[in-house]
């Protein structure tokens, strides 16, 4: 009984894990990868510009080029940062949650409502854990919506806690990280539930007592 | 090849900075024109379908329909179309799935602008195009030895970044008939190993002279 309890929790976090490793493959992959070959093409263009003695264009291009470097390196940093955010270990939860929300203000325009106080009181696990379906859901938000606005709350609710994303992006969502969402809060052993409206996406996920305190 | 027609480009890549980038890369080449630009599968095949450009430069992961599905469909319609797969994927499975899927010519988002032009121009000439770049990787097998020994790899390297027999041989200080019996030696090794089959095949028209 034991033994196929550790099994099944070593085998979800395999998989948890695998599930990381194809996140950050994807993220690069979308991102700085997609950006540094256009950086590469566009100096190219620049390039025979200048050979044709066509400065303007070629500044112009140059220009262009190092507007999308610029935008390579600021992808990177966020892929780092996300991997292991300072502020959770240090912070806690609720500076962690404000700190993405705060990146994709800046960047994207979105307007943010927090009330995540109540996440600071969980244990470790249950932080980490949480932390990565808000980003996850958070990043596929931006991706597929976009929204204009994300509620973000941590509460409790029938002595245990609740996590609500509700956000106002019009568009379906990938179900394969809306499967990964719930893999990663039955890990937490969580419920998840999502809903999808033309008016946005409301993820909530609902941890025990127990599984609060991991 | 005196005369340099003009050959017309199809661009399909979910990333509209990585088409702004090849656009205007090959904005300054005299012989290629740009006609169409896809986001995903489904516009690209519909594309290819109204304007019939002479190479569809292919993207392989895109949202919907994928540059596999869409160049497979391509295929299909248009049997006589021609896809350039252009990617940043080097993994040989893809690259195989890849000309399995009907594609003559398979390229990596970063490849220098000179072999972009080759591939463009060998694939509108109804040529195989495979990136120099990936053909060392292309010949180990899955333990990590090399079914080439190290003579053949580099022949077929030089072959690979566009040399002629006549110029290897030169390079090597060999006959032309030695740089042919090694690629001969190549195409058997490469064809007798089912996972390298489809590349040999590619290889096969872009070697052999």
């Amino acid at each position: 009984m034991t033994d196929d309890a550790d099994g099944k929790a070593l085998a979800e976090r395999l998989r948890a894990e695998r599930d990381e490793r194809r996140r950050l493959a994807e993220l690069i992959h979308d991102g700085p990868v997609q950006l540094v070959a256009a950086i590469a093409q566009m100096l190219d263009a620049a390039h025979r510009a200048f050979e044709a003695g066509d400065v303007t264009s070629g500044m112009t291009i140059v220009d262009r080029a190092l507007g999308v470097a610029r935008e390579a390196s600021i992808d990177l940093r966020e892929i780092v940062s996300g991997i292991e955010p300072n502020a959770l270990r240090e912070l806690g939860l609720a500076a962690a949650i404000a700190e993405l929300a705060d990146r994709l203000a800046a960047r994207r325009g979105v307007t943010f409502q927090l009330d995540v106080a109540g996440g600071d009181a969980l244990g470790d696990g249950a932080q980490s854990g949480l932390y990565q379906i808000v980003r996850d859901a958070l990043d596929q938000a931006v991706r597929r919506g976009p929204p204009t606005t994300v509620a973000i709350s941590i509460r409790p609710a029938d002595s245990g806690i609740e996590l609500r994303v509700v956000d106002d992006g019009g568009e379906e969502r990938r179900e394969a990280v809306m499967a990964a969402l719930a893999d990663r809060a039955a890990e937490l052993n969580g419920t998840f539930a999502s809903e999808t409206t033309p008016e946005g996406t409301t993820i909530t996920v609902r941890l025990p007592p127990v599984a609060a305190t991991l | 090849m005196a005369e340099t027609p003009e050959i017309t480009v199809l661009l399909a890549d979910d990333h509209e900075v990585v088409r702004e980038g090849l656009r205007l890369a090959l904005l300054r080449s005299p012989s290629i024109r740009v006609v169409g630009e896809a986001p995903d599968g489904e516009t690209a095949v519909a594309l290819a379908e109204r304007r019939r450009p002479d190479v569809i430069i292919m993207d392989l992961r895109m949202p919907g329909m994928d540059g596999i599905e869409a160049t497979e469909e391509i295929m299909r319609l248009m049997p006589d179309a021609k896809v350039l797969i252009f990617t940043a994927y080097s993994e040989r499975a893809l690259l195989q799935r890849g000309l399995e899927s009907g594609a003559r010519g398979y390229i990596l988002k970063e490849a220098p602008h000179e072999t972009l032009l080759r591939a463009i121009e060998k694939v509108a000439a109804g040529e195989t195009f495979v990136d120099p770049a990936l053909m060392s990787a292309l010949t180990k097998t899955r333990d990590g030895s090399d079914v080439l020994t190290a003579r053949e790899r580099e022949i077929l390297q030089l072959l690979a970044d566009g040399m002629s027999n006549a110029d290897v041989a030169a390079q090597l200080f060999i006959s032309q008939e030695t740089v042919k019996s090694h690629v001969r030696h190549i195409l058997t090794k490469l064809e007798a190993d089912t996972r390298t089959q489809a590349v040999a095949i590619a290889l096969r028209d872009a070697m052999i002279d």
